[in-house]
């Protein structure tokens, strides 16, 4: 390590030291101070490192995480950014502040946004990349699929020899042709039909000939078993894919991969794309199936972002939701229960929310309003968006509830008329509630997460 | 027998990315509500043939660039019913994406000019570096409206005696930093930046409920003669 490196990394981590010691913790600002001495720190801090950047705009964080757990049954020294330091500084800390000491191999697992994967690959080159998806988010900020996808792309050329991984269901990975060696997983568990995606659907162009594309099967959104009928472009052959869908509730799902029966302990078919992700680079790293199968198997605190807590006598699951896919993802989750639940959504308009609330009307509310709901609360600082976006997806006045102020969502939900509540909510409304929940004293101190 | 209004909504599957359905399920809800089922038809680049005068309703949404530039290339084929429909001034709503390609070309940030429909005396100009993103507010004769707007193209009028804006911006920046107006009026079309959607303003969404409803007396009664 140079002299300059050796100062930088020591400033980096006496300010980590600092921060936790005596504030309440911070993770850029140690990455961003030892950036600012030397540029180029990330490679002398990831030099003796295996690198897995995992990146795409949903399933990073839990894909992360799985594979971490996965790679664990066979590594001890693995590295890994917490959720949401995915940008270079908050990754030039974790490398700060990882503890190195036990010997073997070193693996970095880092998820990394979209736009920032070029950074990182400037200074280190990984040995695999992971493509989770490219849907449309917060498009205020980050713009059209193509868009995101050229700007990984960016970064992936500076490394043409690490394999990528990808969601092979996904058509926009399979519209480039790279230099790097590829592998595919995707679902295979359906006998082959013929349908198109929903109008509704984003990226439903063929990249060779701009027709539109048909689907022997339809996972979500656009992914599944793509052709064009046009041109004969078509899903790429699959190295591990999903056979069977063994048993699925809102909160576990069981299904095969490659023989291998599995289990994960939350729901929604995003997540056995996570799993199945974190499935593909367990065997790129030569870790035996059944390994994988107890990896995966894990406690609920790997899946940070379903929370049960319990106000008076109401389960109340609360789900973050940002974008038209996710949300109809979730839709499609709750669906799953089949005891009778109120509905709760949540509508703020912060830059972390995304500013732009259009897309809640891409989603298909139709669907959770045919299910006529006991009872549907709309709330949050755009109250009167999202509930008229109830109203016109049919439910009738007297089931909806409007709420503006999130420090009377509790007293509602105490007299709901059901045991079981969902409240989907945008990122600052899920941060309010909690906060109001937990003044309430609903959530335990030692439970808090901010 | 259910009274049912026809919307052709112009490449559903492509120009939707938005939240711009929103407009058209708005529609349909307010239309339920005063006795009328509707019947949206997505017209796209398998569609074989499409006589707009079949319809009560053209819409036409917002898409990503890629898309846009594929519908552009298609949408020529359409281009004269689309033109003898507007022209009989039956009613139109055509937003961001889809209200540019009503005009004469759209050029992009690269610099490559791509032709439009050539109906309406507009153009639009991209600048990438410096997108109009937020909150937007403006006066029209339906009243306030605020919505939400999300474009790099600039788009001007080349012929001001025929086109009127459809509304005075209040906040916001509209057609273009310059002129101060939202969106576009000529007979029964509306064009406009404004997604949210435009029409959760229900005073504006009402003010086009009743020009597809003449629209749909004419059509009936004249398929009765």
């Amino acid at each position: 390590m140079s002299v300059k490196s050796s100062f930088a990394v020591a400033v980096g981590r006496s300010s980590y030291w600092f921060l936790h010691t005596f504030m309440k913790g911070g993770s850029s600002l140690p990455g961003k101070l030892t950036n600012q001495i030397d540029p180029d720190i990330l490679a002398t801090l990831g030099r003796d490192y295996e690198v897995v950047i995992i990146t795409g705009t949903n399933g990073k964080t839990l894909t992360t995480a799985l594979t971490v757990k996965v790679l664990q049954a066979k590594y001890h020294n693995i590295l890994t950014n917490p959720t949401g330091s995915n940008m270079k500084q908050g990754i030039i800390t974790a490398f700060l502040t990882h503890k190195t000491g036990r010997s073997g191999k070193k693996i970095a697992v880092l998820e990394v946004d979209e736009a920032n994967v070029i950074e990182v690959t400037k200074y280190i080159k990984p040995t695999a990349f992971v493509f989770t998806n490219i849907f449309r988010d917060q498009m205020d900020r980050y713009g059209e699929l193509y868009t995101t996808y050229k700007k990984i792309l960016a970064g992936v050329a500076k490394a043409p020899d690490a394999t990528i991984i990808a969601n092979g269901d996904a058509p926009i990975f399979n519209s480039q042709s790279l230099p790097n060696p590829i592998i595919y997983y995707g679902f295979n568990h359906q006998q082959d039909g013929e349908r198109k995606a929903p109008y509704n659907t984003d990226g439903v162009l063929c990249p060779v000939c701009n027709h539109i594309l048909h689907y022997k099967f339809l996972i979500y959104s656009n992914l599944g078993k793509y052709y064009c009928p046009h041109c004969g472009f078509s899903r790429p052959k699959l190295q591990h894919s999903v056979t069977a869908l063994t048993h699925l509730t809102p909160t576990q799902s069981q299904f095969v991969v490659d023989q291998q029966a599995l289990k994960i302990n939350i729901g929604g078919t995003y997540n056995i794309y996570n799993a199945l992700a974190a499935y593909s680079v367990g065997r790129y790293f030569d870790i035996a199936p059944d390994k994988i199968a107890q990896a995966l198997d894990a406690d609920e605190k790997v899946f940070g972002r379903q929370e049960v807590i319990q106000v008076g006598t109401k389960a109340v699951t609360l789900i973050l939701v940002k974008n038209p896919v996710g949300l109809n993802q979730v839709f499609n989750l709750i669906s799953l229960n089949h005891k009778p639940f109120s509905l709760v959504t949540l509508l703020n308009a912060n830059y972390a929310d995304g500013i732009d609330t259009s897309w809640i009307w891409d989603s298909d509310f139709e669907k959770m309003a045919a299910q006529k709901l006991p009872c549907y609360i709309a709330g949050g600082e755009r109250v009167t968006d999202i509930a008229f976006r109830w109203q016109v997806a049919g439910v009738p006045k007297d089931s909806l509830i409007q709420i503006k102020d999130l420090d009377q969502v509790a007293e509602k939900i105490k007299n709901l008329p059901t045991q079981q509540v969902y409240v989907l909510a945008t990122y600052t409304a899920v941060l309010q509630l909690r906060e109001k929940l937990a003044a309430q004293g609903f959530i335990a101190a030692a439970n808090r997460k901010h | 027998m259910a009274q049912v209004i026809k919307m052709a909504y112009l490449y559903e599957d492509l120009m939707n990315t938005y939240g711009d359905s929103g407009d058209v399920k708005i529609l349909s809800y307010l239309l339920k509500k005063q006795g009328y089922d509707t019947q949206v038809d997505n017209i796209s680049i398998d569609t074989a043939d499409f006589n707009a005068l079949d319809y009560d309703f053209l819409f036409f949404g917002g898409g990503q660039d890629f898309e846009q530039t594929v519908v552009a290339k298609d949408l020529r084929r359409f281009k004269a019913t689309i033109t003898t429909y507007i022209e009989a001034g039956k009613p139109m709503l055509a937003i961001c994406g889809g209200y540019q390609l009503l005009g004469d070309y759209y050029e992009t940030s690269e610099g490559t000019t791509i032709k439009g429909l050539g109906i309406l005396p507009l153009h639009t100009i991209f600048k990438a570096d410096s997108r109009m993103i937020g909150d937007t507010e403006f006066e029209t004769e339906w009243g306030t409206v605020r919505a939400f707007e999300n474009h790099s193209g600039r788009t001007y009028f080349d012929d001001p005696t025929k086109l009127k804006p459809l509304g005075k911006m209040v906040t916001g920046y509209g057609n273009n930093p310059e002129d101060g107006v939202e969106g576009m009026r000529y007979k029964g079309v509306i064009g406009s930046y404004a997604h949210g959607p435009l029409l959760k303003n229900v005073n504006l969404a009402q003010g086009i409920t009743e020009k597809i409803l003449a629209c749909y007396r004419d059509r009936t009664a004249a398929l009765t003669k």
